[in-house]
């Protein structure tokens, strides 16, 4: 009994912290229908200012809390406010729920920029009356835990108050519901859902100072990682409900001390010893699949921004055929270093490419991607490698591929199941927590698993020793454990998969998929089997997605358990796909290359320029380097507002003016031809062959544009870069729009010119 | 991308990597052409490290103290001394010869290639201190005259934790005689490549049983998987007699405090440790409350601690729980929390029950230890930042160094090679305690540190500059998961990538 209480204690303690953490989230959500992953990031970093002001700089308590949370953090949430999500109305759920994730990069890049870029202090902040603690039912409490009990219970009452009985709150919650009734009645939705940003900022802000000395020496992710857990609070009260969040965070806080209390602290069933790291996500994995989920459960038809061109079958043969050749051309001039960068490039994107068909046609979210490439090495290293070893396989087998392929369906289908009700963040949110789940229980799982079923008796190992090491195919007699071959195989796979689901678009299972995404209430009402359409796009293109992680476990070797696999780097590639087209098979490619090129490639070159020039490796290093990592990601959360198609998309748009001049356009690709035969033949060097390309690429569109002016001239999409059907629909019609449609129409003469001068 | 917990994983490099130890039988690598070996480097096997007979002794527990080093002859007066023994750089004593065919080697050059994964975005400039320390000693050596005389150009590689891959790549693809005083904390994923392109090592540290055992790879101090350093299992057991008989154990869930874990637990009962507590872990990503773990602990009537993590913020929020508690027993670790930050932090004392093992003289007694002095006074003249890796690394380049020069103008891997094969005992010129690179066995002698406040003492031995030493203090393991996922074959050389 004793122990009984004293867990108890412990776990009000916690969950009031998690309510605090929660309730920024609602009021977000709520407010704003964005749903912040980027609130613990903004927790850090408020945590940090915290402790800048009151350890570093010696700002008494008090001012430093008010300065931190009354000042800082509502900026930063004012910021964001007007940045960045003002520029997502009109756009998908999809892209709703990728921007926080790159505020969430650039808030946590910026911060390590700022206070860890020489990693050479620690950042301890310290609680509240330091160490001192009272007895309450005979457990040592903090007086720091105990003010957060007491903020929680008075912030808890506050929002109620707030959102619920005055009319600062009834618009704020207006503001999602219906914007235009609101905008109506003479409510000021931007003003609103300004205040709504602030006010979830400063509680996360607050959560922050109240986390971290929970958390001892500030670690960025780590912090991070904790107010993830507050999700299940949040999801608890339905985004919605503050009292029900409240409850939600009790019951989070609770259950993590009892789980603790009954297990042992995790001895007591070694093979879930995880499970205590992993009981936030499971709770919000059950909650998620057990409240009602009537905001979504309708088929709300809206129109969005988005706009994704299928290319034809023919077409994309031709691409999949161009990019086979350009790979192996490029690939031959390049070092080993940079081949392993470029095939890494490839790996990502083989694994992005399951996203197109997931996301880009059918509408569904995986923010679990590396799990799936987890589970895919697991299945294939014990059916090709086994206690066996290492030495007994020189080869991957297509037998251990397909078992691979099968277990990441099965298991894909297996998640569809129960998440077949849910849409677009709730779906997001239940892979995320599946991922997470994987990731304690099966990926960082020390205990080998014996069973016997139906007499056959057999022992998985997963990862025992912390990693494991994969053969490469040796197939056809070609030896793929060559870096250069295993690129190409990798390619020409992206390549066939490419066609392959371009040709699935096309096909009459392709148009059911795609008319799922737009409105599932009308498919079912046409009779389609939206159960099973789910189901198959789950497990087709979850067994996409462990070929492509076994390929990337085959690029790297040797996968450590840690590689990965904690839901971040999930949440990477997912951002990354759709910022390069969710709806391309391009966009998949441009994925894993940006992935590549961020990870990898950039770093390392401004690296490799502080070392070789010491004296400005303040610039190149901690200047340009830590930079790009901080504005690299924010740009991208910009960008994705303004231009939600993805980058694929604006490319296409660039390179349209050259399918009208096919002779200039033959002249300049015979021209990279011949600057690439001139590199091969060592007439010209790498970079200037690099540079040359890059420069040619960015210049001759424009240039042919230029030249051939006269053959654009009715080019209205060209020209404006949107379609003429939506004019009025995404935007209002202007009247200049007329000489637009007269361009169109190719209706030329002296009255276009009036009305391009009209205003 | 991401990850949270990896920044630990590469602090944590550094535990797995001083307090080794072994004791076997493991063959040094000969290459094909190790009879190509000239003379003058034949006649010079022996390392400048001390002999046990040489070393000034005392008596500790009953175990010799040493000192880390006496040169065994006594250098000219002329000659530049890092710690207790000559530079093993200086100008041409006869004209080198290029035979155009060695990698990274000309008549007045030589290209080593070195790394680390300050690049990781978690935790910008990780364990930077290694190569800050190889590049103080690549421009003090080539002003004293390179390689018998040929300069040494140093070719940095960052592998930012995750992309060892590319780092290795170039390191082969680049004009390099040998990798020297890398750390990457991911080394696994290097051994397939390294191999592959014939790139022989001495890195300042090593982490998978792979590399650990790799062929054509020699530390400074050796980690290998098959032996581990006893020393600390004694001495606790002198210092804290009754604490020990009820050991409870808490790493972190990852994989190389797993394997710490398993060799306390295999090794340290014969040394009369008991343990009330084995299979207690914690989440590396961090605790909310580490109340359960505590009352777990005191529940079992733990009477000492036995740690395997990182200093900040776990151990200390450990260490702070447990005393609100009632948990006040002592905590035994290793040397990677001797930080500074780690010190600097324990400004409420909650880790002055702390102690920790070492196998090199704490920077505190570099006015009593030359080579720590030397260190601590490169590092100021050069730029970078002290670390007690950046120790290592300095004694791995000085190994890298010493078996180099002793080819004299024929420098080739295979001379190099063969002459580290011959080094058996190593102290990294006085740096730290005696190990024998040769042969891959780690240090069997150790001292142990106790943190108060927020600064470290001596507890054993007491004598400044010594350690206790005793041959069976290199204890074998056997029976860990990372053991047998080595393939050692006879010889200790692991053949998990071998037959590839």
């Amino acid at each position: 009994m004793q122990d009984f209480l004293a867990y108890t204690v412990l776990g009000i303690c916690l969950g009031s912290i998690y309510a605090i953490a929660a309730a920024g989230l609602v009021v977000t959500y709520s407010t704003s229908g964005v749903f912040n992953f980027a609130h613990g990031a903004v927790a850090t970093a408020s945590a940090l200012v915290y402790w800048q002001l009151r350890f570093d700089w010696h700002v008494p308590a008090l001012i430093a809390i008010l300065l931190t949370v009354g000042v800082v953090a509502p900026l930063l949430g004012v910021l964001l406010e007007v940045v960045v999500i003002r520029g997502l109305r009109g756009t998908s759920e999809v892209t709703r729920l990728v921007t926080p994730i790159a505020v969430l990069l650039a808030v946590t890049g910026g911060s390590t920029w700022l206070w860890f870029s020489n990693n050479t202090r620690a950042i301890v902040p310290k609680k509240f009356f330091g160490e001192n603690n009272v007895k309450i039912l005979g457990q040592a409490v903090y007086y720091h835990q105990l003010i957060g009990v007491g903020l929680s219970i008075v912030i808890a009452a506050a929002l109620y108050v707030l959102l619920f009985r005055t009319r600062t709150g009834v618009t704020m919650r207006a503001t999602v519901d219906d914007r235009s009734l609101l905008m109506l009645n003479g409510g000021r939705p931007d003003r609103a859902s300004l205040a709504s940003w602030a006010i979830g900022a400063s509680l996360a802000g607050l959560a922050g100072v109240l986390l971290s000395p929970v958390q001892g020496a500030l670690q960025i992710y780590a912090l991070t990682l904790l107010v993830f857990d507050a999700y299940t609070a949040a999801i608890g009260g339905r985004l919605r409900s503050v009292p029900m969040t409240y409850v939600g965070a009790m019951v989070l806080g609770l259950s993590r001390l009892y789980f603790d209390w009954i297990s042992n602290a995790g001895q007591r069933w070694l093979a879930l010893r995880n499970l205590r790291n992993a009981l936030p996500a499971v709770l919000l994995f059950v909650a998620l699949l057990l409240l009602p989920q009537d905001r979504l459960r309708g088929a709300i038809i809206s129109r969005t921004r988005e706009r994704f061109h299928v290319p034809s079958i023919r077409q994309a043969v031709a691409w999949g055929g161009v990019l086979i050749a350009v790979v192996y051309m490029i690939q031959t001039l390049m070092s080993g270093s940079a081949v392993i960068s470029l095939a890494n490039a490839m790996a990502l994107s083989l694994m992005a490419i399951s996203l197109v068909l997931l996301t880009g046609y059918a509408g569904e979210i995986n923010l679990a991607i590396f799990t799936f490439a987890g589970i895919a090495l697991i299945a294939a290293w014990q059916f090709d490698v086994g206690p066996r070893g290492l030495a007994t396989k020189t080869s991957l087998s297509v037998p251990a591929i397909l078992m691979a392929i099968c277990v990441c369906a099965i298991v894909g289908g297996l998640i569809a199941l129960p998440a077949l009700r849910l849409r677009g963040l709730y779906l997001g949110l239940a892979t995320f927590a599946f991922g997470i789940i994987v990731n304690q229980l099966v990926i960082l799982q020390t205990q080998a698993l014996h069973a016997n079923i139906l007499g056959f008796k057999f022992t998985v190992n997963f990862f025992s020793t912390g990693s494991l090491t994969m053969p490469r195919p040796h197939w056809f007699g070609i030896n793929f454990g060559d870096q250069r071959n295993f690129l190409m195989l990798m390619t020409v796979m992206f390549a066939i998969i490419g066609v392959g689901l371009i040709a699935l678009r096309r096909s009459a299972y392709g148009r059911m998929v795609v008319a799922m995404k737009d409105s599932p209430a009308a498919c079912a009402t046409l009779g389609l089997n939206i159960t099973r359409l789910k189901l198959g796009v789950f497990m087709l293109s979850s067994g996409i997605a462990g070929l492509g992680g076994l390929m990337w476990a085959g690029q790297g070797r040797t996968v450590a358990n840690n590689t990965g696999f904690d839901g971040f780097a999930s949440l990477t590639l997912f951002m990354i796909a759709v910022v390069g087209g969710i709806g391309y098979v391009s966009g998949a490619l441009l994925a894993g290359i940006f992935l590549s090129l961020l990870s990898v490639v950039m770093p390392n070159i401004w690296l490799k320029l502080g070392h070789d020039y010491p004296s400005l490796h303040w610039l190149f290093v901690s200047v340009i380097g830590n930079f790009t990592k901080f504005v690299g990601p924010a740009l991208i959360g910009i960008g994705l507002g303004k231009n939600p198609s993805g980058i694929a998309q604006q490319i296409m748009d660039g390179f349209r003016p050259l399918r009208k001049t096919p002779a200039a356009t033959g002249a300049w690709v015979a021209g990279l031809v011949g600057l690439w035969v001139l590199a091969w033949r060592g007439v010209i060097g790498n970079w200037t062959f690099a540079l040359t390309v890059i420069a040619s690429v960015v210049l001759i569109p424009l240039l042919i544009k230029s030249l051939f002016a006269e053959r654009f001239a009715g080019d209205a999409r060209a020209r404006h870069g949107e379609d003429l059907d939506l004019i009025g629909l995404d935007r209002p019609f202007r009247r200049s729009d007329r000489a637009t449609f007269d361009n169109a129409l190719g209706i030329v003469g002296p009255q276009v010119e009036v009305a391009d001068g009209a205003s | 991308m991401r990850h949270r917990p990896l920044r630990f994983a590469a602090a944590f490099t550094a535990l797995a990597l001083v307090a080794s130890a072994c004791g076997s039988d493991r063959k040094a690598t000969e290459p094909s052409s190790a009879a190509t070996t000239p003379p003058s480097a034949a006649a010079t096997t022996t390392s400048p490290a001390a002999t046990t007979a040489d070393s000034a002794t005392a008596t500790s527990g009953g175990a010799a103290t040493t000192t880390p080093a006496t040169a065994t002859t006594a250098p000219a007066p002329a000659v530049a001394m890092f710690g207790d023994a000559p530079w093993p750089c200086g100008p041409a004593k006869s004209p080198n010869t290029d035979s155009g065919s060695e990698k990274g080697v000309t008549a007045a050059s030589v290209s080593i290639a070195t790394g680390d994964d300050a690049g990781y975005a978690g935790s910008p400039g990780l364990n930077h201190q290694t190569t800050d320390a190889v590049k103080a000693l690549v421009a003090e050596c080539n002003d004293l005259g390179g390689i018998n005389g040929r300069k040494i150009t140093l070719n940095y590689f960052d592998a930012a934790l995750f992309n060892v891959g590319p780092a290795i790549q170039g390191a082969c693809d680049g004009n390099n005689f040998f990798l020297v005083g890398e750390g990457w904390a991911f080394d696994s994923n290097q051994e397939e490549i390294r191999l592959g392109c014939g790139l022989p090592a001495v890195p300042t540290y090593s982490v998978s049983a792979a590399f650990a055992h790799g062929k054509d790879m020699f530390q400074g101090v050796p980690n290998p998987s098959d032996e581990t350093p006893a020393a600390i299992f004694a001495q606790t057991s002198q210092l804290l007699p009754d604490a020990v008989k009820k050991v409870g154990v808490l790493v972190g869930n990852y994989s190389a405090t797993q394997e710490t874990r398993d060799k306390f637990v295999s090794v340290a009962p014969a040394f009369g440790w008991g343990f009330s507590e084995t299979t207690l872990e914690y989440n590396i990503a961090g605790e909310t409350d580490w109340t359960p773990i505590v009352k777990q602990l005191k529940d079992a009537g733990a009477t000492a601690v036995a740690w395997s993590g990182s200093c900040l913020p776990n151990l200390q929020l450990f260490a702070q729980t447990a005393k609100a508690n009632g948990l006040d027993v002592p905590i035994i670790t290793d040397v990677n929390h001797y930080e500074a930050r780690c010190a600097a932090a324990n400004t409420d004392g909650a880790l002055d029950n702390v102690y920790m093992r070492s196998a090199f003289i704490p920077f505190e007694e570099a006015d009593a230890t030359k080579a720590t002095k030397d260190y601590l006074d490169l590092i100021a003249k050069r730029g970078g930042d002290i670390a007690q890796l950046g120790a290592q690394a300095t004694s791995s380049f000085l190994l890298w160094a010493t078996a180099a020069s002793q080819c004299g103008p024929a420098l080739t891997r295979a001379c190099t090679l063969s002459n580290l094969g011959k080094i058996h005992e190593w102290t990294g010129h006085g740096l730290h305690a005696k190990t024998d690179p040769g042969a891959n066995h780690p240090p069997a002698c150790g001292l142990v540190l106790r943190m108060k406040g927020t600064t470290y003492v001596r507890v054993a031995p007491t004598k400044r500059g010594t350690f206790d030493c005793k041959p069976e203090w290199v204890a074998k393991v056997s029976g860990t998961p990372a053991l047998a996922a080595a393939l050692l074959d006879a010889n200790r050389i692991s053949q998990q990538f071998a037959a590839k």
